[in-house]
């Protein structure tokens, strides 16, 4: 679950299991909407919490842990999207840009395929930038200012972006919406 | 300038239809199986990569290197029993990440846990270091062990030993600190404590001895003898004031 946590959270006493046990689910959807594939997922997680470990005696609650995971998410899938990149230099679908998206979420989820499969097409007409503040914010639940920090961006900024992919959002399904009716209109009355 | 409520938030203006849609990706996350297998693999690497940083900072005395370590590993093996399972361990240890030194690992860890369960001193030997020595505690399991093996692979676990000899003792004395905590956990009080003289034999100067003496004054205090565990929390309490085990051990103060 998404789970948004306070400045200052990590006292001296949070250690690496607790970190892990709370925030492990954040990590790797992270990763993977950082565009990090579902086999190297596992590795590039535990990348991750290994630099949790080696950091936190210094880390010392300076932004929110949710931040900095996602920051420390963003190094991991740079260094693999490289990675990745060299091996497969013909491969021009490899992004290097640092774009969230929703599709690893698609693969994953069985039960919500419906649902997710919706999402992501609304949400991969976004702008990129829409689209990052708008995932951290309604689905990760940050805050604007830990989004601001994560995403290196101004308050003000965050918002700005958030206030605009939610209009997207919601025209995205009111157009969905009207789309359904015409054709269970159409279904309905051509039997 | 304030954050506007997030849309699946309680009271926040949005439709139940956008609530399920953010909802649905909310949900998505590791499997249990995945989760705990990951852990593992961050847990074989953690541990060696804390040991050698110990070990690397020369400038620190030997007891804050050890004060030092043992915070940082203690509850973390709480979280290792916790979320793998001590036999998870042993049987079923499976890094992500380069499956050979999994193996490798995985039978290090393995033949630690062997010479955990398999070695037992021959004589009863006075625990060593600043733990006081508990007269009246019953070591049936010690006596029931097997006093044939040697301690010998303990005697490389202190201080002259190379890096890669270090991480290695460190391995196994945390094994051997599981395997007390598991006992206890388990309803054999007695069994710990003689896991424990074990321990404090092989690993003297151990990084976790702050974690094996915490589960020795629990062992004493349920095996029955109160009063050897409360004069016991009183001398850890003094020795180690601002142990992370400090909270734990002080139960077991008499009142």
């Amino acid at each position: 679950m998404a789970e948004s946590t306070n400045r200052g959270e990590v006292a001296r006493g949070l250690l690496l299991p607790e970190i892990y046990e709370r925030h492990a689910d954040f990590a790797w959807r992270t990763l993977r909407r950082l565009g990090v594939s579902e086999a190297e997922a596992g590795d590039a997680v535990q990348d991750v919490f290994l630099v949790v470990h080696e950091k936190l005696g210094q880390f010392e609650g300076r932004s929110s842990m949710t931040t900095w995971l996602f920051t420390i998410c963003r190094t991991v899938a740079r260094k693999r999207r490289r990675l990745a990149q060299q091996a497969r230099a013909r491969d021009a679908d490899v992004s290097v840009e640092d774009e969230l998206d929703l599709r690893a979420d698609v693969a994953r989820a069985a039960e919500h395929n419906e649902r997710l499969a919706l999402l992501e097409n609304i949400l991969s007409g976004f702008e990129v930038e829409q689209k990052n503040v708008f995932i951290l914010f309604e689905i990760e639940k940050l805050t604007g200012e830990e989004i601001s920090e994560a995403l290196s961006i101004p308050l003000g900024t965050v918002y700005s972006r958030l206030q605009l992919a939610r209009k997207a959002f919601r025209q995205a399904l009111t157009r969905g919406e009207a789309r359904e009716r015409f054709s269970a209109e159409r279904a309905g009355g051509a039997p | 300038m304030s954050d506007p409520k997030h849309l699946t938030d309680d009271g926040a203006d949005a439709s139940d239809f956008e609530r399920e849609l953010l909802g649905a990706a909310q949900n998505v996350g590791l499997s249990a199986g995945e989760k705990r297998a990951i852990w593992t693999g961050i847990a074989l690497q953690a541990f060696p990569a804390a040991t050698a940083s110990a070990a690397a900072s020369g400038s620190l005395a030997p007891g804050a290197a050890t004060a030092k370590a043992g915070l940082a590993l203690g509850p973390w093996l709480k979280g290792l029993l916790v979320i793998c399972g001590l036999a998870g361990i042993s049987a079923g240890i499976y890094g992500w990440r380069h499956a050979a030194a999994s193996r490798a690992q995985a039978a290090q860890v393995a033949s630690a846990h062997a010479v955990v369960v398999a070695s037992a001193p021959s004589a009863q030997v006075a625990p060593a270091s600043d733990a006081p020595p508990a007269t009246d505690v019953p070591s049936s399991a010690a006596v029931e062990a097997p006093s044939s093996a040697s301690p010998a692979t303990a005697a490389s676990a202190n201080q002259n030993a190379s890096p890669a000899e270090s991480k290695s003792a460190l391995r196994e004395e945390s094994l051997a600190v599981l395997e007390i905590r598991h006992t206890l956990r388990a309803g054999d009080a007695s069994g710990a404590l003689g896991l424990l003289e074990q321990a404090r034999q092989r690993f003297p100067r151990g990084a976790l001895s702050q974690e094996r003496e915490a589960l020795g004054i629990e062992a004493l205090a349920k095996s029955g003898a109160r009063a050897a565990a409360a004069r016991q929390a009183d001398a850890f309490l003094r020795a180690h004031p601002k142990s992370p085990y400090a909270a734990d051990v002080q139960s077991f103060q008499s009142h």
